[in-house]
């Protein structure tokens, strides 16, 4: 399989932690390849690296040994300035919980990411289905669009 | 001439004006002293104060901060917000600072020197830099332990 069909490549990533006097490794020579399109699930009992693993993928984390590609880049390379900008514009993380900034609107949540981006204009002017917090040339309740009721809600 | 003036009027004391100048300056210039050595450790307390509030603050903010890194903010970002946070603390410390200040001595100086002072609105340019500069100062080290969070374990830990 040539490398450019695979949007990541995880080679022999292992990952260990020190607690305290102790090392725990928690990932033992991790190997894993997602292709563009494919939907993939990691299952395993808790404790057993999951987390840790798309902590790694996601570029939130960095792992011990081994190497992760994505799009055929080697972001172990990258210093901590470039993997913040590759991740800005390449990965997306839905978490396992909210993860909201409370003292935030829902949509200066949901706006939060471009902002950081420098695209904050994106949101307001170039989405198509979303300008000011409200659908525009939508139907209220549209799959792709977003309505932001009060400072908390949106649907 | 002093010292003739008080042989021919005695009884007098005749002191020259140069003399007089001389002892008032040094007054003047004690209390400047003074005033700017109270100042210098007022404005240490105030950093010390900004960064232990700021330090709490982020303490406090650590999920936030996490959060914040993990859906892309740069480091440059972190500490340009945790700077704009002190800079903002310290202006408005500043100015309230300034007008009870202001006020203070407005009504303390005629009972203490006699002297009814006029405000120094001229100042107040200068004591907001001054300020600004200080409360981002305060931010250095606060900005530091922003930076050192860890966005994978904070997200862990939630």
């Amino acid at each position: 399989m040539s490398d450019n069909l695979n949007l990541i490549q995880v080679k022999d990533v292992t990952k260990k932690y020190r607690l305290g006097s102790n090392e725990v490794e928690v990932l033992h020579g991790i190997n894993l390849e997602v292709k563009d399109g494919e939907f993939v699930s990691v299952m395993g009992q808790s404790g057993s690296g999951k987390t840790t693993l798309m902590n790694i993928i996601g570029m939130l984390d960095r792992p011990t040994d081994g190497s992760i590609l994505i799009k055929g880049i080697d972001i172990t390379k990258k210093s901590q300035k470039e993997l913040v900008e590759f991740r800005r514009r390449t990965v997306g993380f839905v978490f396992q919980q909210f993860h909201l900034i409370p003292s935030l609107t829902a949509y200066e949540n949901v706006e939060l990411p471009l902002v950081f981006a420098g695209d904050k204009d994106q949101i307001a002017g170039g989405h198509p289905n979303l300008k000011d917090g409200v659908c525009k040339g939508l139907p209220p309740l549209s799959w792709n669009c977003l309505v932001f009721y009060d400072k908390t809600s949106l649907t | 001439m002093s010292r003739q003036i008080e042989e021919v009027l005695p009884g007098l004391e005749a002191r020259p004006m140069s003399q007089i100048v001389k002892n008032e300056m040094a007054v003047i210039e004690h209390t400047q002293s003074s005033a700017m050595a109270v100042s210098i450790i007022t404005l240490l307390v105030s950093t010390l104060t900004i960064a232990s509030t700021m330090l709490a603050s982020v303490n406090e903010k650590l999920k936030e901060i996490g959060i914040m890194r993990a859906v892309g903010a740069s480091n440059s970002q972190i500490v340009f917000m945790l700077f704009f946070e002190g800079a903002i603390i310290g202006v408005v410390g500043g100015v309230i600072g300034f007008a009870i200040g202001t006020v203070a001595s407005l009504i303390a100086a005629p009972y203490l020197v006699s002297v009814t002072p006029s405000p120094m609105w001229g100042m107040l340019p200068l004591v907001a830099g001054i300020c600004i500069v200080t409360g981002m100062v305060a931010s250095v080290i606060p900005a530091r332990r922003a930076l050192g969070i860890d966005p994978a374990e904070v997200l862990r830990s939630v």
